[in-house]
């Protein structure tokens, strides 16, 4: 496995005229790489996307099971859930290549870090957030959300799950030398989600007022664009750091 | 004080209290490094001492 | 510019002395600003039209809920300033800041609701002030968190550094988004641009308290960065003949 990664990254180390094909090359071959690996594991794909689920069902069976209840809390726990689903994936986005020592060689990659992490977070994104967002409308069924606030609720999820996987990315680079660093990176990354939730469901429930949702939808955008363009450098920051011990 | 008095005295005492917890940490947590480091100088003259430090891991606890 | 200064900031051994000279004017100047700013604010300043004696939490409540903006601010400047020119010093800071920020802003929460009970009603309310207090605590555990978990002083330091600049960019987010959910929190008593509200009477004393604790928590954290420098220079000659006369006394 450690072979195929280095002879991908290596193609990155060559000739300037060939730079940008073989910048390509390097991330279509640690996608194909990375899917792989993810792939072989499905059990721990499947668990968060389980999660998520049993979290949401958690609330008509703890709080109430009335459907105006479920109908008003319909947007935040399906937000809440996906978060939290979110968080628990969050620990093997680099735990496994740095036990490996594939992640030194990412590092080393003469690629620049920050579009290899990128390539990782969309990795991470696509096995975790778009299985949350394909499960939502069942789920948002269950918890009594109008079928007409269902799309609404699918595009705040669009848009903000791969916020949450960004900014997980740098609490997951954080702690990556740590052997059980899951709870801490709930912890450090949770409450910088927050402005995501509020905006998030805020949308939802605009919909739900019959309020224009475009300004809110704006903003998510503001805030997506923000994350994937500084979020990686925060990442390869503490990535470099975290290997070089 | 109005009926209000218990939640101003309320406040005001956990501020004294915070205050003077955030004082005395830093001063008994110094008399303790001071009384630790003595110690260990004593049972080892570290042959090492020079104006480099080295970080240690788990050496003293924070 | 004379980068001498800048370059004598890098010494431990520097710091500590200066510290030694400042503590004192810190401690005894906040103590008695902070004395003086409640006995006044508790006894001498009229109480408020509406909400009648509970008014005067105020006196701790807003200087506890500045402090605990500018500490975090502090940490992020420190933060900048660890990981462009690689000072230990701006670790240490951030290592004893820490606690006292979160301490603070407990102190700001608490006292918060506490007023909030009589004037509002309630002890807690999720309005956008609170919230955002609330989750400013939260980054201050996570920094608190991440370093202890750590064991490599190294790596924590950088580490946090990190994670203190990331909070940093999240805050005015926070505070935006926070505010933009609700607002029930009356509007600041001090602008930048604006004269405040209220009659010198009742801010005078709060400007006092302002001061004061600004100083106390001045004191407070040279206290722990000495506690830092002792700890981190532990084998340099220096701090062995400190202990060696502390000691002795």
């Amino acid at each position: 496995m450690s072979d195929s990664l280095i002879s991908t990254l290596d193609e990155g180390r060559s000739e300037p005229d060939h730079l940008r094909q073989d910048l390509w090359s390097v991330l279509k071959g640690m996608l194909a790489r990375e899917f792989l690996i993810a792939l072989r594991r499905r059990q721990e794909l499947v668990n968060p996307l389980v999660f998520f689920v049993i979290v949401i069902v958690l609330f008509p069976l703890g709080v109430s099971p009335d459907p105006g209840f479920l109908k008003a809390a319909s947007a935040g726990v399906v937000w809440v859930a996906a978060l939290l689903a979110t968080m628990l994936s969050l620990d093997r986005l680099f735990q496994g290549d740095y036990e490996d020592g594939a992640l030194e060689q990412t590092v080393l990659c003469a690629q620049p870090l920050y579009l290899l992490v990128l390539t990782k977070n969309l990795v991470h994104w696509s096995l975790t957030g778009l299985p949350l967002i394909v499960l939502s409308p069942f789920l948002a069924v269950m918890m009594n959300l109008e079928s007409e606030h269902i799309p609404v609720m699918i595009l705040t999820l669009v848009i903000g799950t791969p916020v949450i996987s960004l900014m997980g990315g740098i609490g997951a680079a954080l702690t990556v030398s740590l052997r059980s660093g899951g709870v801490l990176i709930s912890l450090l990354v949770l409450p910088l989600t927050i402005p995501v939730l509020i905006f998030g469901t805020g949308t939802i429930q605009a919909s739900i007022d019959g309020l224009p949702i475009g300004g809110h939808l704006a903003i998510m955008g503001a805030m997506l664009a923000l994350a994937l363009t500084l979020s990686p450098f925060a990442t390869s920051a503490a990535l470099k750091m975290s290997v070089s011990n | 004080m109005g009926g209000h008095g218990l939640y101003v005295w309320l406040s005001y005492g956990a501020g004294v209290l915070v205050l003077l917890l955030s004082y005395f940490s830093p001063v008994m947590r110094r008399k303790s490094l001071i009384r630790e480091l003595a110690q260990r100088h004593r049972r080892d003259p570290r042959s090492g001492s020079s104006n480099a430090p080295h970080s240690e891991n788990g050496d003293i606890s924070v | 510019m004379n980068w001498t200064f800048f370059h004598k900031l890098g010494s431990p051994k520097w710091f500590y002395d200066i510290a030694e000279k400042f503590l004192p004017w810190f401690l005894w100047f906040g103590i008695v600003l902070l004395v003086t700013g409640s006995v006044w604010g508790l006894a001498f300043a009229p109480p408020d039209y509406q909400q009648g004696e509970s008014f005067r939490i105020i006196y701790l409540h807003v200087p506890t809920a500045i402090l605990a903006q500018s500490c975090y601010m502090m940490m992020a400047v420190a933060a900048v300033v660890g990981l462009v020119w690689r000072m230990k010093i701006t670790d240490m800071f951030i290592a004893a800041a820490a606690p006292i920020g979160a301490a603070f802003t407990f102190l700001a929460l608490f006292t918060g609701a506490v007023w909030g009970k009589p004037t509002w009603g309630t002890w807690w309310v999720w309005d956008a002030r609170l919230t955002a207090m609330l989750l400013l605590l939260f980054l201050y555990f996570g920094v608190m968190a991440l370093r202890s978990a750590l064991e490599d002083q190294d790596l924590a330091a950088r580490a946090s550094a990190i994670l203190v600049l990331v909070g940093v960019v999240n805050i005015p987010i926070i505070k935006y988004s926070v505010e933009w959910w609700n607002t029930l929190h009356q509007p600041a008593t001090f602008t930048l641009t604006e004269k405040p509200a209220m009659p010198p009477e009742m801010w005078l004393p709060l400007l006092v308290m302002v001061i004061g604790v600004y100083c106390f928590f001045s004191a407070l954290l040279l206290m722990r960065v000495r506690n830092e420098i002792l700890m981190r220079e532990r084998r340099t000659k220096w701090v062995q003949a400190l202990i060696a006369e502390e000691m002795k006394s």
